[in-house]
């Protein structure tokens, strides 16, 4: 008995490990994006061990991640059999229940759960937010919202929302208001702006709203319209240095440079598009490629005083002063007249400590004023 | 042990993700550190204690790291197919306990907030030598090795090992967060989470995923090949 017993302990014992191996097989595959194999290996593993919680999880992120709503919730499901206090699969299986499959009810369930154990849950709580507005209970969805108490500006607009379905017009240009100080581009947020500000008779206001609400359209469909342009004809140099125009309006600094990018790829010669993206790597405080930028540009015009002061600006911004201080001096040399180069080498000489020089240029500053 | 002594260190890095943000200084009581990853060896002898085959704390075996032959084979490497609680365990029994995540990242990055143990950048030329950590490298054969093995990557207090080789288990729970949360003195980590906080990058991942101010939440019911741990105690307060 005791010898059977034994046995079934190593057969079990081996099999939990044969589970185990799969699963790190998984999570290898998936740290190297193989995500067949990764499914392959959480499988199996699942299959020698139900009980394997974190391997349905994997397996419902992978289905998240590929919108196979119906099985993600199935392993989700299944990774909180396994274990009851797995918040993050069950704030997954709300998710999926909301985003995949519209089941409102069921996600509020799931979310409810995770809130009850870890309040801090930001991303539960914008969800469970989102859940009772699809349910048509605006005041719940403002009582979990205003818990979150974040700057972020996703949970602010949800919550603006919120307020506005109960009639809380103040409460909700407060919200909207929060989402457009982080993120003055957002199209809605000052659209709803407007609304409210009608509603509340601020004609003035309401306008205004309106009008960025509108300026912000129209850029939007340029954008939209010249992506899809530029999807079929690609090597339009001047399409995306329009688009890169219109992504520096909307601070997009990354998305800008990478239109810009493809701008110089296909016209290197055009020196306002080389300008253009140092300009956008500057905004994005990516300052060595800047400087690289305004170095080719200076030996190719080596008269711009621009040119000059942009490069002075980007080695500046890295620390290397004696080098922007020598550009500034030559920038200065070709345009005496100019004040901003004058205050450039103010700011810079006081920072190397060299005051008389600082006071000289600030002296010229204020004269060509 | 290596001593950590009080004081104040940079917490987080904007480069790697914005669970590591906002960069914070942090002030730390002192505590000690052991200079190297367990060993294959060194828990063999809990795992004596706790029962051997039939224990909870039994590492997973894996094709190239049988457990117990690994004790034989590679005793020095760093024991792998470990829990979170197995480690936990293990600490308990030796008297010490996991690191939490802000103790773990000071003895990486020291004072003055280096990226990787060593430097700011990955291929540093110290005392010759460019390869300062088991990472993952293309056209080789990958896998852990032994403690200790890359000296030139130990860090400003001489650990060894903190980039690469194996991620290493804390104390705290994951928390996305906490980072907003976090007290400036003595953080332990969330209340609750799914996952606790693993660091340190291993022999899988490459050169990026190993610097000192990355965060990973792995569940901790359940080891994998290139997850182990280190231990903390803490310096006894001589009145």
């Amino acid at each position: 008995m005791v010898i059977l017993f034994l046995i079934a302990s190593l057969i079990v014992g081996t099999t939990k490990n044969q589970a185990a191996v799969d699963y790190d097989a998984g999570l290898r595959a998936a740290s190297h994006q193989q995500i067949s194999l990764a499914i392959e290996h959480f499988q199996q593993a699942v299959q020698i061990d139900p009980d394997l919680s974190d391997a349905h999880f994997r397996l419902g992120l992978i289905f998240t991640n590929h919108e196979q709503w119906r099985r993600a919730i199935q392993s989700f499901g299944k990774a909180i059999m396994a274990d009851p206090n797995y918040l993050e699969a069950r704030y997954r299986l709300g998710e999926a229940y909301l985003v995949g499959t519209a089941q409102a009810v069921e996600a509020a369930e799931q979310l409810k759960s995770v809130i009850a154990a870890d309040p801090n849950h930001l991303a539960a709580r914008q969800l469970l937010g989102q859940a009772h507005l699809r349910l048509h209970q605006p005041e719940l969805a403002v009582a979990i919202l205003e818990k979150a108490q974040s700057a972020d500006p996703t949970i602010n607009y949800d919550l603006g929302l919120a307020r506005y379905r109960t009639a809380d017009l103040q409460g909700a240009v407060d919200s909207f208001q929060q989402v457009v100080s982080v993120q003055p581009n957002h199209v809605q947020a000052h659209f709803h702006l407007a609304q409210c500000y009608r509603q509340l008779g601020q004609g003035q206001k309401s306008k205004q709203s309106l009008h960025t609400f509108e300026l912000l359209r129209q850029q939007a469909d340029q954008i939209a319209n010249l992506q899809q342009y530029l999807a079929v004809d690609s090597s339009n140099a001047r399409a995306w240095a329009q688009l890169g125009r219109l992504f520096l309006r909307q601070e997009a600094w990354t998305e800008a440079i990478s239109a810009f990018q493809n701008g110089v790829t296909h016209q290197p010669t055009e020196a306002s598009f080389c300008e253009q993206l140092g300009y956008a790597y500057m905004k994005n405080q990516d300052y060595s490629s800047a400087q690289l930028i305004f170095q080719e540009l200076t030996q190719r015009y080596p008269q711009s005083v621009e040119y000059r002061n942009s490069l002075g600006i980007s080695l500046a911004m890295q620390n290397l002063l004696p080098e922007a201080i020598s550009q500034f001096e030559t920038a200065r040399q070709l345009d005496p007249t100019d004040p901003q180069i004058h205050f450039n080498l103010y700011r810079f000489y006081q920072k190397t400590g060299d005051r008389r020089r600082a006071q000289q240029a600030f002296q010229r500053y204020q004269q060509l004023q | 042990m290596i001593e950590i002594p009080a004081g104040t260190f940079i917490m987080g890095h904007p480069s790697c993700g914005n669970d590591a943000t906002p960069v914070r200084r942090i002030y730390l009581d002192t505590f000690f550190i052991s200079k190297y990853e367990i060993t294959n060896a060194e828990y063999y002898a809990f795992w004596i204690s706790a029962g051997q085959q039939s224990s909870q704390h039994t590492p997973i075996s894996y094709p190239k790291a049988i457990w117990p032959q690994a004790t034989i084979n590679k005793p020095d490497h760093p024991v792998i197919g470990i829990s979170w609680y197995s480690a936990n365990a293990y600490a308990g029994w030796a008297g010490g306990r996991l690191p939490t995540e802000a103790e773990w990242e000071k003895a990486a990055r020291g004072k003055h907030g280096l990226i990787w143990p060593w430097g700011d950048q990955f291929n540093l030329l110290i005392q010759g030598i460019e390869t300062h950590a088991n990472v993952w490298q293309d056209n080789r054969i990958n896998g852990t090795t032994t403690v200790g093995k890359y000296p030139t990557g130990d860090s400003p207090y001489g650990v060894s090992d903190l980039a690469g080789n194996v991620w290493e288990w804390t104390a705290d729970w994951y928390g996305e967060q906490y980072y907003h949360q976090a007290k400036g003195k003595n953080p332990t980590g969330p209340s609750i989470g799914s996952w606790r906080t693993v660091r340190g990058g291993a022999w899988l991942n490459k050169a990026d995923a190993a610097r000192s101010s990355i965060r990973l939440g792995q569940h901790p019911s359940i080891g994998a090949s290139f997850i182990g741990f280190r231990l903390v105690k803490q310096a006894i307060n001589v009145q």
